[in-house]
C-alpha cells in the first residue's frame, strides 16, 4: 500500500471516536435522525419478523419489521417500491413516501433521501441506512395524508427544518400526528368523503391504544 | 362535498415540488460509473474476495489515516467537506469536495460492496479538487480545483485523468515540493481507461 510510511501511528478510534457510524458504541446515536455536517443520518435495525412485536421488546425505538412495505406517490399515483439488499434507493426531493408500520403519514422532504438496506450477517442484524441532505435556509419537511380511496391531499403541515433545525423534527411530528388524529374532519377526504385511518408517529412507545391498533394495520 | 383543506405552509402560494419517481443504484451490479442526479453524485462498486479490497484513506495534518476494513460488519464513514481522500485501487489521485461525502462498505456473500455518495447540500458538489499526497512526507501538492456545478462531475473525472497522464509523464510534476521524493505513477478513476502503466499502478494500490 502506497501510503503506509505516512500512516498516523495511532488507532483510528483514538483519532475520531465516531469514525464509523455503524460501530456498536456510536450506532444508538442514529436510531432517530441525527444531522452531522451536510447530511442527516438514520440507521434502523430490522429485528422484527412482523409489526406485532414493534415497541414491545427491548430493542431500539425505531426498529423495522421485515414484512413492511414501502410506498411513494409519483405521476402514476401510489406505487410500492422495493427495498433490495445492497441497492441504494434514492427518493427524490418532493416525493411523498411512507413505510408501513414505521410511520403513519407521508413524509415529503425538500432534499433527496438515500436508503440502503443491508442484510444480516453472522454478527449483525439487517440494517436500513438512511442518508438525506441536511435542510438549510428555507428548505422544509412536510407531513401529509392522502386519501386512501382517491389519493387527494387531505391534510398537510410543513416545518421549515432549514431554519428551525432538524433536531426538532420528531417533536413536531408528534404534535402534527396528534392534531390530525384529533378531529375526524381532518381525516375526512374533501373530495370523496372517505374517513381515513388514525395516524401514528415513528415511535411505537408513544402510541395511544388507537394509534397502536392503526399501526398494526397500515 | 367538503371544502378543500387549508394548507398550513411556510410560504403560502409557493408551488410544491412535483413528484419525480425515485431511482436505484445497485452496489454489486453497478457499472462502476458515477451517477450525478439531484443532491448527490453516487458511485457504487464491489470487489470479489479474490481481489484486494478498496481502502479509503483520509489526509490529516498528522498524516494519512486508513479507514480499516471490518469483516462481517458494515462501515459507514463520513468524509467531512474539505478533507482530501483517496481510495486505493479505485483512483490514484486524491479528491477534496466542498460538501461531505459518505463511504459505506459492507460484505456480501461473495464480495465486499462499496458506495461513495457525495453531496447533501443544494447545488453541491460545486468545487472538487484533484491533488496528490506525498507517500514519504504526507505533504499535499499539485492541487487543481474544478467547478463541478458548472462543468459536471464527469468533466472532473476527465480532467483528473488528463492530469494523471501529465503527472505520470513528467517526473517534475511528481516531485514533492517539500521532501523531493518522486511520487510513483498514478491512475484515473475508470479502470477500463487505464494504460498499461496505470493498470500496474492501480494493482499496486
Amino acid at each position: 500500500m502506497l501510503y503506509t510510511d505516512v500512516y498516523v501511528d495511532e488507532p483510528i478510534d483514538k483519532i475520531a471516536e465516531d469514525w464509523d457510524f455503524m460501530s456498536e458504541k456510536i450506532l444508538p446515536k442514529f436510531y432517530g435522525f441525527r444531522p452531522v455536517g451536510d447530511n442527516v443520518y438514520g440507521i434502523r435495525a430490522v429485528t422484527h419478523d412482523t409489526q406485532a412485536t414493534l415497541g414491545k421488546e427491548k430493542t431500539s425505538p425505531m426498529d423495522l419489521a421485515k414484512n413492511r412495505r414501502n410506498f411513494e406517490i409519483g405521476p402514476q399515483g401510489v406505487v410500492q417500491v422495493a427495498r433490495t439488499p445492497f441497492t441504494l434507493h434514492v427518493t427524490c426531493a418532493g416525493t411523498p413516501h411512507r413505510t408501513e408500520y414505521l410511520f403513519g403519514y407521508w413524509h415529503i422532504n425538500d432534499k433527496d433521501e438515500i436508503i440502503l438496506p443491508l442484510p444480516p450477517t453472522e454478527t449483525a442484524p439487517g440494517y436500513l441506512i438512511i442518508v438525506m441532505g441536511h435542510p438549510k435556509e428555507r428548505e422544509s419537511d412536510r407531513i401529509a395524508w392522502y386519501c386512501d380511496q382517491c389519493t387527494s391531499l387531505v391534510f398537510m403541515r410543513e416545518m421549515v427544518t432549514g431554519t428551525e433545525g432538524f433536531q426538532r423534527f420528531f417533536q413536531w411530528e408528534h404534535a402534527v400526528v396528534r392534531e390530525y388524529n384529533g378531529k375526524v374532519k381532518s381525516r375526512t377526504c374533501w373530495n370523496c368523503g372517505h374517513v381515513n385511518p388514525i395516524a401514528y408517529t415513528a415511535f411505537p412507545s408513544r402510541d395511544t391504544p388507537e394509534e397502536r391498533e392503526s399501526r398494526m394495520k397500515w | 362535498m367538503v371544502a378543500a383543506p387549508e394548507r398550513e405552509t411556510a410560504e403560502r402560494g409557493r408551488p410544491h415540488p412535483a413528484p419525480e419517481l425515485s431511482f436505484t443504484v445497485a452496489m454489486p451490479d453497478s457499472d462502476g460509473k458515477w451517477r450525478r442526479h439531484g443532491d448527490y453524485a453516487i458511485w457504487c462498486g464491489s470487489r470479489k474476495a479474490s481481489e484486494p479490497g478498496f481502502v479509503l484513506h483520509e489526509w490529516s495534518e498528522r498524516g494519512v489515516i486508513p479507514i480499516p476494513y471490518r469483516a462481517q460488519r458494515p462501515i459507514l464513514h463520513r468524509i467531512a467537506h474539505g478533507t482530501p481522500y483517496h481510495v486505493s485501487h479505485l483512483f490514484g489521485f486524491w479528491i477534496a469536495h466542498d460538501v461531505d461525502a459518505v463511504w459505506i462498505e459492507a460484505d456480501g456473500k461473495d464480495a465486499t460492496n462499496y458506495t461513495l455518495m457525495v453531496g447533501g447540500s443544494t447545488g453541491k458538489p460545486a468545487d472538487t479538487t484533484c491533488l496528490w499526497v506525498c507517500p514519504k512526507c504526507a505533504a499535499s501538492f499539485g492541487a487543481e480545483r474544478i467547478n463541478t456545478a458548472r462543468e459536471g462531475y464527469d468533466h472532473f473525472l476527465d480532467v483528473a485523468l488528463k492530469r494523471v497522464r501529465a503527472f505520470n509523464a513528467d517526473s517534475a510534476l511528481r516531485t514533492c515540493p517539500k521532501c523531493k521524493n518522486v511520487h510513483p505513477p498514478s491512475y484515473g478513476f475508470y479502470a477500463d481507461q487505464d494504460s498499461a502503466a496505470e493498470r500496474s499502478a492501480r494493482d499496486a494500490g
